[in-house]
């Protein structure tokens, strides 16, 4: 995977900022938190941010709740359809520690070690003010240049790599790829 | 009380199986594993229509595993457990899709969680646990801690990481 | 005569900026106006322009091919035309004698254009969404065409400036006066052309997820977005121009504008989307109906009030 270089003056980080738009993609039970965020009361539209149902439209990347392996293969294949820059928030304790699922045997205990998250919150299950917090922090990293996810993944995908196949298996994506071919045209 | 009249009725066509009321609205039919599948007949024929949900029970201690249908008839209002047993090694057991369809799902379910297969069965597979690697997780000698440590590394405090 | 050519070529340049900075802001009107029927606070008018900027910034665009490409450009190149077709405001860049039918074509090209790119992605929610908005386009033509046949009936002319200047006087010989079921209709199939609720099955973000946009991101998404404001702005001034009474000055061109994009808007908000035979049977009944009526008033009446 070669690297690419971000072009970045003022305005591109700033119209970056300000335009961030979220995969609808929820995992575990965040997800019910997010209308709450979107609708009249805290409304996350003023700051430019809308949820578009495409992933290859969007920016940001929301993991709302503990993940499994198999939800977790559908995130990496998700985070890696999106153009670059990207960058994901990661909600409650669930992606940070399991949370209250430590001892579950169907839970990712740490989700920094397969995918890399930009800001984390925490809580069980963060509040609409913790989530608009979060998001307005993402922004001032995006301004600043600071939101780098998407491009420590890109210098240590190796990493990455290593410790989805010790989860998933070796060939994971081609298995993945041969359930999805019914699907796939050309 | 129609849950005795049930009783009664179903007493009277098997006489092997062993039916008491179990509150109001609760009936239990007990019956051996090779008498289920005519018995879950007569039932399916007698109005118990909706097969809600097939539970597993795991028994080490006796080395069985415990099935229960749970049925409902829209008719008399009454919820029906039908239970068997059957052997812990190598479980085994014939696939009731053709009594209720929607057997399919609580069967692939219980082949996942409590590794018992069902002969007949057009599609067993994984639906949560892809690429499993131990014994079914919700047998009771699952050694949870074991599988975790395995699979997501162990929390070490000294470097504030996961070890694999 | 070389300053001439000069400063037609400066104008024409200016004007097509102009009009896609203005479909920006139209984007943005509808985007707050949205926002404020739904009692929220809602992002600033510029955010559309920001959201172009990012889409045109961000890096690695995946491309399916050539006609992929091509679409977005279609798309765009095809508003533009039809924007210069227009006579705003004294201006009459690409004016000729039928002017008006060449212009009901090519506000449909930016929709036909996104279908080709969408056609050649492979994505079966893309394929699923050009043969929608192919059933969409085959419902709204006949209505369409009926209504513009009304209007050249009762102008007795296809010259979009001879339409204007055939308004002028008083505010009782506009084309919303004189022929109101040609300008009901052409409002409502104005509706399924901008790709707007209840119309926009074509481009369901809940069902279908965009439609024929989603394979699309980054710099081919950027300029489907300002072909689409454009061709807000298009039709908007169109409607103006052929119902309301033209647009000679940019305080009118401004006011009547905004004025036909706020109803759509506000129509926008208030229906739910509809489903495809819905939308198709609603079409060939009510609008070709009406419009039949108007046709049938344009040439019976000749014209005359």
């Amino acid at each position: 995977m070669g690297f690419q270089v971000l072009e970045t003056s003022k305005l591109l980080n700033y119209a970056r900022a300000r335009s961030l738009w979220i995969v609808t993609f929820c995992t575990g039970c965040g997800g019910v938190e997010l209308p709450p965020t979107a609708t009249a009361r805290f409304d996350f539209e003023r700051f430019g941010i809308i949820s578009t149902p495409s992933i290859r439209q969007a920016d940001l990347l929301l993991i709302t709740g503990y993940v499994t392996p198999k939800t977790l293969k559908r995130i990496i294949i998700v985070y890696e359809m999106m153009r670059n820059p990207k960058y994901i928030i990661a909600h409650g304790s669930c992606p940070i520690n399991a949370g209250i699922y430590w001892d579950s045997y169907n839970t990712v205990k740490k989700l920094d070690l397969y995918i890399p998250v930009d800001v984390w919150i925490a809580g069980c299950m963060p509040r609409p003010e913790a989530i608009l917090r979060a998001l307005v922090k993402l922004m001032r990293m995006v301004k600043e240049g600071k939101a780098l996810g998407w491009k420590r993944y890109l210098e240590n995908f190796e990493f990455y790599r290593k410790n989805q196949d010790r989860l998933f298996g070796k060939d994971w994506r081609k298995r993945e790829i041969e359930k999805l071919r019914f699907y796939i045209h050309d | 009380m129609i849950e005795e009249e049930l009783v009664r009725k179903i007493v009277e066509v098997f006489s092997y199986v062993e039916a008491k009321v179990k509150r109001v609205r609760r009936v239990e039919v007990k019956v051996s594993r090779e008498k289920l599948p005519e018995v879950a007949k007569y039932l399916r024929s007698i109005g118990f229509k909706h097969l809600s949900a097939i539970s597993c029970v795991d028994r080490p201690q006796h080395g069985i595993f415990e099935l229960v249908y749970h049925l409902w008839s829209y008719e008399n209002r009454v919820h029906l457990m039908l239970k068997t047993t059957i052997p812990r090694n190598k479980p085994k057991y014939v696939t009731m899709i053709n009594v209720w369809p929607n057997a399919f799902v609580y069967e692939r379910d219980i082949w996942e969680f409590f590794g018992i297969e069902f002969e007949g069965h057009p599609d067993l597979r994984h639906f949560i646990l892809d690429y499993w690697d131990d014994i079914p997780p919700l047998r009771k000698d699952f050694n949870h801690l074991e599988y975790i440590k395995r699979k997501y590394g162990v929390y070490d405090p000294e470097k504030e990481y996961y070890l694999r | 005569m070389a300053l001439d050519v000069i400063v037609e070529i400066l104008a024409t340049v200016g004007m097509v900026f102009l009009l896609l900075i203005l479909g920006l802001i139209f984007m943005g009107i509808a985007r707050k106006v949205s926002a404020r029927i739904h009692r929220r606070i809602g992002p600033p008018l510029y955010q559309p322009i920001l959201d172009v900027i990012k889409l045109w910034s961000k890096i690695d665009p995946s491309s399916h091919g050539l006609t992929f490409d091509l679409g977005s450009l279609i798309a765009l190149g095809g508003a533009i035309t039809a924007a210069l077709l227009l006579p705003i405001m004294g201006l009459k860049l690409l004016s000729f004698s039928g002017d008006f039918i060449v212009l009901m074509y090519l506000m449909e090209l930016p929709a036909l254009g996104i279908m080709l790119g969408a056609a050649a992605s492979g994505n079966p929610f893309s394929a699923v969404g050009v043969y929608r908005g192919l059933i969409l386009i085959t419902g709204a033509q006949l209505p369409y065409a009926l209504a513009v046949m009304a209007v050249a009936a009762e102008y007795k002319t296809l010259s979009l400036t001879e339409i204007v200047a055939l308004q002028q006087g008083s505010i009782l010989n506009w084309g919303l006066f004189r022929n109101p079921f040609a300008a009901l209709v052409i409002a409502i199939i104005g509706l399924a052309l901008l790709d707007v609720q209840p119309f926009d099955i074509p481009s369901a973000p809940a069902e279908i997820s965009m439609g024929p946009m989603v394979e699309y991101g980054g710099k081919h998404l950027a300029l489907m977005l300002t072909a689409h404001g454009l061709e807000f702005v298009v039709f908007a001034t169109m409607y103006s121009i052929v119902f309301l009474g033209g647009v000679s000055d940019p305080i009118s061109f401004i006011v009547k504008t905004v004025f036909v994009a706020l109803l759509a808007i506000f129509i926008m908000n208030v229906y739910p989307r509809w489903r495809i035979e819905q939308a198709f049977s609603y079409l060939w009944k009510y609008p070709t109906a009406l419009a039949l009526l108007g046709l049938v008033k344009a040439v019976m009446l000749g014209g005359a009030m």
